[in-house]
């Protein structure tokens, strides 16, 4: 049985001693002192709840709340918490947290914290929520928490929550249906993991945990639960030591409120912080289809199954997704097997903030398996002084990319493309429907890029489509080849670059007006070259460069005078294709 | 363009930028729509290199606007033999590197449009560029490589020819025979590029031209019916043969056009 599995587990990560039966909730009014101004320990009233041993299943209803807090609060801050957890390591554990509004008042909003209460005497305490929810809890308040749930289901818009467990966020038996823990706003959910007896134990999130309420937006504080929280994405810091495997969602709200607009469902970082490379990092969907993701930080995989991708999506952009250790700037081979998409919302490109719907950075030393779909390749900002926003992929790229407007000031770097075939033939497509101002090169020393097109299918009233040019002088002393961004200079570099090339059509190829250097195309293999108007700009095949002495200057031969150029590749070797093939490399 | 498999280049406009390439091997077509170089604008004014973003500069003045619009910087050895020196991107120029490396066509001007043919030749197309002594084929050049009208031979070059496009009458078709390896006599050929024949407009005919050798290269273009062929001339032989030339390969879709030709 389900539960019995559970319980085993939840065990075997305790390593033998484990309670259920001492489960707490304490509650007090949120505002009554204001728990961000007053002092950190507060009176509160612990409420009698059900910890039913043969379930271990934990329920408190609202009107316990509303009876337990004097002059009829409606606003509470809820403690579920472990008592062994106010002075040391929680041992206690949750299969199933209910709210239920059902019976007597069936109102009100709540703040939940999964982590001790302020008791008096108490030597460890989350008094409430960080003022900033990518603060970590220090203290958590059970070993694992199964699921959190609202009766009935329309009641979890008025929860917002903040979790930390010392071991496991659902359960990993527990897969069809998945538990869940959904609220209207998820501040944070912790699971990091510890170790015991030189062991890593828990570390995992195997719930799916959902936002069903909106972010909370300044401009309209005064619409949504828990008002004063402003400016608060509806997930906000989800990190998982070693696995996340169920589905990030954050739904937003359709149509409705101020302005009739899509109230935006956010996430602000999703991490797993101490996954190898080879580990299933992130297996589940991270989804905020009304709003936006701001960084997905992973030292282990995104999704592994190339039948079963991840799907990564947003409907108004996506900051960052890297394989990285948050406090580190060493880029992992970690492989990626999902599908991005940062424009799920469609519509038209917005083409004055040009931020919407933007990727700003995807980013792994190892393989993606994938499709990638965005408005925008662009840094985060227009005032970003860094060159390194864009998609980097260190191994072979195996999907397509379609930028629905433009890739600005940025760079998609890859270590190669796998050609197409007939069942796949958009693999290996880099489409980008306006314009490039910035790099695409294929970085590995046989890399490919099958097929690239430029400016086909332009965003109307915009500027002029194609390839731009840069303000960047090229890398000439010492050339390197396949590099998105010369040395010391102050944009990325405006290139086409790879060792081979099967298709390039780009609309237009010119130096816009405010750009010192023409684009260029760089490449020893050429097959198609399509190019409508070709105002300014440059396309070299064949020879690259010189042959450099050890001062990184040109040799020159003796004979003609002229400088040793580069052997290029041997190309006797290249599978003569079907003119109608897309598999030109 | 070391080309594999699909050989093909084409430059829908014009090229005022810079194409470099190791060599144009036989088959391997660059096909330019209007202008290779500095050209003339639709009512015949002088169209600037310059670097406006707008979609045609026409103002010579738009370009001071911009101080920084012709960029310079060192070239180590001061040739042009690098794809990062950022002036060769200015020039309207095919710089083919190696010596005799054009061996395939290069059609100017395919769009055939109105404009004076000679001023959509105004760029250069350079055969070993990377040698010593390469061959610049520009109107700026001495005879025998004066753009448009050349008359080096093809095998100076490789055995290709560069073709500026001319603008004939609009050739209409009538039942006849196909041009499937048709075979014409000199002045059929010209009768076939320049007679209504029907009453189908073929619009525009491109005409590229290479004289001198046996079995040089012409190529036509019938551009309706989206068919590009080779026509190879067979030179009068010793035996009293006729001067023909031969198209080859104008097979599917063009079963309604000719009159002209013998088979």
């Amino acid at each position: 049985m389900k539960m019995v599995n559970s319980l085993a587990m939840l065990g075997a990560l305790a390593l033998g001693t484990v309670s259920y039966a001492d489960i707490q909730v304490w509650t007090r009014d949120r505002n009554n002192p204001d728990p961000l101004v007053g002092p950190s320990q507060v009176s509160a009233t612990v409420i009698p709840v059900p910890n039913d041993p043969t379930t271990f299943d934990v329920t408190f209803t609202t009107e316990s709340l509303f009876t337990a807090v004097p002059a009829g609060s409606i606003e509470w801050i809820v403690w579920v918490f472990d008592p062994a957890s106010a002075n040391g390591d929680p041992v206690s554990s949750i299969r199933s947290l209910t709210i239920d509004t059902t019976t007597g008042f069936r109102q009100g909003n709540i703040r939940l914290i999964i982590a001790p209460a302020p008791l008096p005497g108490s030597t460890q305490s989350q008094p409430d929520f960080p003022i900033s929810w990518d603060r970590l809890l220090f203290f958590t308040g059970v070993l694992d928490l199964g699921s959190i749930t609202t009766i009935p289901a329309d009641f979890a818009p008025s929860v917002s929550a903040c979790i930390a467990v010392a071991g496991n966020v659902g359960t990993a038996t527990a897969l069809n249906p998945r538990d869940k823990a959904e609220v209207g706003q998820i501040y944070r959910s912790q699971a990091q993991g510890r170790t015991v007896n030189n062991q890593f134990l828990g570390g995992n999130i195997f719930a799916d945990i959902v936002a069903a309420g909106p972010d909370s937006l300044a401009i309209v504080s005064s619409q949504i639960p828990n008002s004063t929280d402003v400016d608060r994405k509806a997930i906000g810091y989800i990190v998982a030591g070693k696995s996340i495997q169920g589905n990030i969602v954050s739904e937003g709200s359709p149509f409705g409120g101020p302005n009739n607009a899509v109230r935006s469902g956010s996430i602000e970082a999703v991490v797993v912080s101490s996954a190898t490379e080879s580990d299933p990092g992130i297996t589940g969907n991270i989804l905020a289809q009304r709003g936006t993701i701001n960084s997905i930080l992973t030292t282990g995989m995104i999704g592994t199954d190339a039948a079963a991708k991840s799907q990564i999506r947003a409907g108004r952009g996506i900051t960052q997704i890297r394989a990285i250790a948050e406090s580190s700037s060493t880029v992992l081979g970690v492989d990626f097997v999902a599908d991005v998409t940062a424009n799920l919302l469609g519509g038209d490109v917005d083409t004055f903030f040009r931020q919407d719907k933007s990727l700003n950075k995807l980013e792994t030393a190892g393989n993606f398996i994938g499709t990638i779909n965005a408005d925008f390749i662009r840094p985060p900002t227009d005032t970003s002084t860094e060159l390194d926003w864009g998609i980097f992929v260190g191994g072979t790229f195996t999907g397509d990319i379609h930028v629905r407007a433009s890739v600005l000031g940025a760079s998609i770097a890859i270590g190669s493309f796998t050609a197409p075939t007939t069942a796949m033939p958009n693999t290996g497509h880099i489409v980008i429907d306006h314009s490039l101002d910035g790099a695409v090169v294929a970085t590995a020393a046989n890399g490919k890029i099958p097929y690239i097109s430029i400016g086909r299918t332009p965003t109307a009233n915009f500027y002029r489509p194609g390839m731009l040019g840069s303000d960047s002088e090229p890398q000439t002393v010492p050339f390197r080849p396949w590099q998105p961004a010369p040395f010391n200079q102050p944009q990325v570099d405006s290139m086409i670059a790879a060792p081979e090339i099967g298709t390039i059509t780009i609309s237009n190829m010119f130096q816009a007006g405010d750009k010192r250097y023409a684009p260029r195309i760089e490449s020893p293999k050429i097959g198609t070259l399509i190019i409508d108007d070709f105002r300014q700009g440059l396309v070299w095949s064949g020879h690259l460069e010189y042959v450099l002495d050890a001062n990184g200057n040109p040799t020159i031969d003796a004979a003609t005078g002229r400088p040793n150029l580069l052997t290029p590749q041997d190309d006797t070797n290249i599978t003569q294709k079907s003119p109608k093939s897309n598999s030109a490399v | 363009m070391y080309y594999f498999g699909t050989p093909e280049t084409t430059i829908a406009k014009s090229l005022l930028g810079e194409l470099h390439l190791p060599r144009l091997s036989t088959g391997e077509h660059i096909t330019i729509g209007s202008s290779l170089g500095i050209g003339v604008g639709p009512f015949g004014e002088a169209l600037e290199t310059c670097l406006c973003s707008d979609l045609v500069c026409f103002v010579p003045n738009d370009c001071a606007l911009f101080p920084n619009a012709w960029p310079e910087f060192a070239d180590p050895v001061a040739i042009d033999d690098s794809p990062r020196d950022n002036d060769m991107a200015l020039v309207g120029a095919i710089r083919i590197a190696e010596d005799l490396g054009l061996a395939g066509q290069i059609i100017i001007n395919d769009d055939a449009n109105s404009l004076p043919n000679p001023t959509n030749w105004t760029g250069q197309v350079i055969i070993g560029s990377n040698t010593p002594n390469p061959i610049i084929l520009s109107p700026d050049s001495a005879a025998p490589y004066t753009a448009p009208y050349y008359t080096a031979k093809s095998s100076v070059l490789g055995g290709g020819a560069v073709g500026l496009a001319h603008v004939d009458q609009p050739l209409v078709p009538e039942r006849g025979v196909p041009l499937d390896d048709l075979e014409l006599g000199l002045r059929e050929l010209d009768r076939l590029l320049q007679d209504l024949i029907g009453n189908i407009e073929l619009a525009k005919v491109v005409q590229g031209r290479a004289y001198g050798d046996a079995q040089d290269s012409i190529m036509i273009k019938l551009k309706v019916l989206g068919q590009r062929t080779s026509i190879k001339h067979h030179p009068p032989s010793v035996r009293g043969g006729a001067e023909v030339f031969e198209l080859d390969g104008a097979d599917e879709g063009l079963n309604d056009v000719g009159g002209h030709g013998r088979r």
